[in-house]
């Protein structure tokens, strides 16, 4: 039963997705991908440009690794003419914090569609690259005074700091996040637009892989790619004006705890994600044996054991078990990461994931369709970020 | 490959010098933490009114928010919280091995430290063991590194 107060509920649809090329490297510039994700989503949609009355994005020009193109950039070149809502969030509780403000413009009538894009080149060589991790090069101010020098500026150590505490309380082993690698790659294989499609992993493989911060290995990394995804989303009212099926937002978690910072966290076993689902589960009647598939997020293979149980879809310290088993894989209990993950499919930020939801739904999601999915789980996050939605038909 | 079993017998020493890692930046708030390394005292802003450990600092205290704060040594010593075997440049400058960790200090729950560990064997390394500060000098600026508690102190 729902205890809190949602007005978003069936109020906001996904009227449209679109992927660009994604591929290790392809030349091309952010925008260049963005647009083509962009467009690709407009035409998903039934709708046109002229449609789009708002524009979000997460996170803005920054200046760090994950910059995309700004938004004045996209406003200008999709052409937009009337722009009532345009948002661009500098930080804030993950990937989907665009979403969320598209979803919350909408029902507050602010605007009636709008377009959210996540464009990412590969980026791992600008990571080791002096002067180009968002440390600012050899000077560390602000919160980072306090990781940089101590060789934690961003990225692995810190998600390895978090998995190596779990695995400390609650017995999690390389095998566990094994599973989750395993599970992700096999579902690659049944998506052409996966970066591993056509490269399988075995067990034995996924355990040889080079030690990045312990426990994490090379492969419980996400795929670095070149590619950008767009979501449109619009009012329930404009259902009956789209191409394919709608997919309504039913419930939805934005809430991080404490803090957003990684090192400030008093309980780093719990991530931000417990709060996201004490928040969404909140809104909505349905409940996690109800959900036919599960998009968690796997920007690292310890993220998603940690969303898995933040969300209550297991216990604490179960999801590595679970996942052994199988119950994870398309055919098991609760699928997950279908379209191969971000460590099976490539990094697309949390964009991927909702896309993925919404082929899901809709039943266009070719071999690796979960029959009859009607409520689905979306996410993005680690550590205190942590976005969730509840999807369904 | 490279496998955590390679690192077991690696011996983490103080950083070598002249540093070549990020070199943090003092402002307002942080500025007595900073200055206290600088001077080998481990200083924690407190808030002045109900006593609760803050860190990083802030200008004023979560739990009270009393704007009285003040940064107050304390003993140094802690335990790991969680550690990690980093095997990549991920800082520039910073080269690996070297292990990342989380030090919670004695004075109060999950009043934790970033920090590095040296003068330890990184097989001996473990959650829930008993650290003690170490005073690293990096020219321009001092980091509060850890080290196993010695006998002597």
């Amino acid at each position: 039963m729902t205890t809190r107060k949602n007005p978003i509920r069936r109020e906001v649809i996904i009227s449209g997705v679109g992927y660009s090329q994604i591929a290790r490297s392809t030349g091309r510039s952010e925008g260049s991908l963005a647009l083509e994700a962009c467009k690709n989503a407009i035409s998903d949609s039934g709708l046109t440009v002229d449609d789009i009355d708002g524009i979000a994005v997460w996170p803005d020009r920054i200046s760090s690794v994950f910059e995309g193109p700004s938004i004045a950039y996209m406003q200008r070149a999709l052409g937009l003419k009337q722009t009532r809502y345009w948002q661009a969030f500098g930080t804030g509780p993950a990937q989907l914090s665009s979403v969320v403000g598209a979803i919350h413009a909408i029902v507050s009538g602010a605007a009636e569609t709008v377009i959210c894009y996540r464009a990412h080149l590969r980026q791992e060589q600008r990571f080791y690259v002096a002067g180009s991790t968002g440390t600012g090069g050899m000077l560390a101010s602000g919160d980072l005074a306090f990781k940089a020098p101590y060789g934690v500026p961003a990225g692995s150590p810190r998600w390895a700091l978090w998995a190596q505490r779990h695995a400390y309380e609650y017995g999690t082993t390389d095998e566990h996040r094994g599973a989750l690698v395993l599970t992700c790659r096999e579902h690659a294989q049944l998506n052409p637009r996966a970066i591993w499609n056509g490269t399988p992993l075995t067990m034995d493989q996924y355990l040889e892989a080079d030690l990045i911060s312990s426990p994490l290995r090379i492969l419980d990394c996400d795929m670095p790619v070149d590619g950008a995804v767009a979501l449109i989303f619009s009012s329930a009212d404009r259902a009956p004006d789209l191409r394919g099926k709608p997919v309504y937002v039913e419930s939805m978690g934005h809430a991080t705890g404490p803090t957003i910072d990684f090192d400030c966290w008093p309980d780093v076993t719990k991530m931000g994600a417990w709060y996201a689902g004490q928040e969404m589960w909140a809104g909505t009647d349905l409940k996690p044996k109800d959900v036919d598939v599960a998009q968690v997020y796997d920007g690292f293979s310890s993220l998603a054991i940690g969303w898995l149980e933040d969300l209550g879809f297991v216990g604490k310290g179960e999801a590595g078990d679970w996942l052994v088993e199988g119950n994870g894989k398309l055919g098991g209990q609760m699928p997950i990461c279908t379209d191969g993950g971000q460590l099976g499919g490539g990094r697309l930020h949390g964009f991927g994931k909702v896309a993925e939801t919404v082929l899901q739904l809709r039943g266009e999601a070719g071999e690796r369709q979960v029959e009859g999915a009607e409520v689905a789980l979306t996410c993005a996050g680690g550590g205190p970020l942590a976005t969730s939605i509840i999807l369904t038909l | 490959m490279t496998s955590l079993d390679l690192f077991m017998d690696v011996h983490l020493d103080v950083p070598a010098m002249p540093w070549t890692g990020p070199v943090p930046i003092p402002d307002i708030d942080s500025a007595a933490f900073w200055e206290g390394l600088s001077q080998h005292r481990l200083l924690i802003m407190r808030c002045d009114e109900c006593g609760f450990w803050i860190h990083t600092p802030l200008a004023g205290c979560p739990r009270c928010l009393s704007s009285n704060v003040s940064a107050q040594e304390v003993s140094g010593r802690g335990v790991i919280y969680s550690f990690t075997v980093v095997n990549r440049e991920f800082a520039p400058g910073i080269k690996p091995p070297y292990v990342a960790a989380y030090v919670d200090l004695v004075e109060q729950d999950a009043l934790r430290l970033l920090t590095n560990m040296v003068n330890v064997r990184i097989g001996d390394l473990h959650i829930g063991m008993p650290v003690q500060v170490r005073f690293c000098d990096i020219g321009e600026a001092t980091l509060a590194m850890f080290e196993p508690v010695t006998e002597e102190k």
